[in-house]
């Protein structure tokens, strides 16, 4: 599975920040770039309609702060 | 986009329906994300942040416009939100309670700025 996909079903599981950090991090052991993983979670959110949406959700605040953490700091 | 203020504090955030950031726990509003952006103690405390890369340090923003995530940037300044505003934090505005410091991550392409407690906090 792609990251995209994998990260998909983690949140829509119910996963964590943690989980979904640690689930990016595999990826980038397994060769994705930061920039990559970033792009790959950045059209998901794309897919949720969150650029034009001011709702909150705990899917939302789970993908943005792992978005945020690898954008900044890799993963 | 012409006019770009260089260096400070910034954040994109949502405005609200009184001209200021939305308030909020959550990338994109004026607040602290409980076990993100802060973790208090067993005794539900929050300390002075160390400023270390990788860690918990408080409200997250950037030292320049264009190092803010893209997700979060306006369309109008680069990136792809259509709701948010970038809002200049100024360190006078910032009240005896809250410090600003820089954690970027060493290597990084983008800085970091997080602004956290400047004591212990309840």
């Amino acid at each position: 599975m792609t990251l995209k996909e994998e990260f998909r079903a983690g949140l829509d599981s119910g996963q964590d920040h943690r989980s979904l950090l640690e689930l990016v991090h595999r990826h980038q052991t397994g060769g994705m770039t930061a920039r990559e993983s970033y792009f790959a979670l950045e059209a998901l959110w794309l897919e949720f309609g969150f650029d034009e949406s001011e709702e909150d959700s705990p899917l939302r605040n789970e993908l943005e702060y792992v978005m945020e953490r690898v954008w900044y700091q890799g993963s | 986009m012409d006019g770009d203020p260089g260096e400070g504090i910034y954040r994109a955030m949502i405005e609200d329906v009184d001209g200021m950031p939305m308030l909020g726990p959550a990338a994109i509003k004026l607040g602290i994300r409980l076990n993100k952006d802060l973790v208090p103690d067993a005794s539900a405390l929050v300390h002075l942040p160390a400023f270390n890369p990788h860690e918990a340090n408080g409200l997250s923003c950037a030292p320049t416009i264009q190092e803010l995530p893209r997700f979060a940037l306006p369309v109008l300044w680069g990136g792809i939100n259509r709701k948010t505003v970038v809002w200049r934090i100024e360190i006078s505005d910032l009240g005896p309670e809250l410090i600003a410091g820089e954690d970027t991550e060493p290597g990084a392409t983008d800085r970091h700025i997080s602004i956290g407690p400047s004591g212990t906090i309840a």
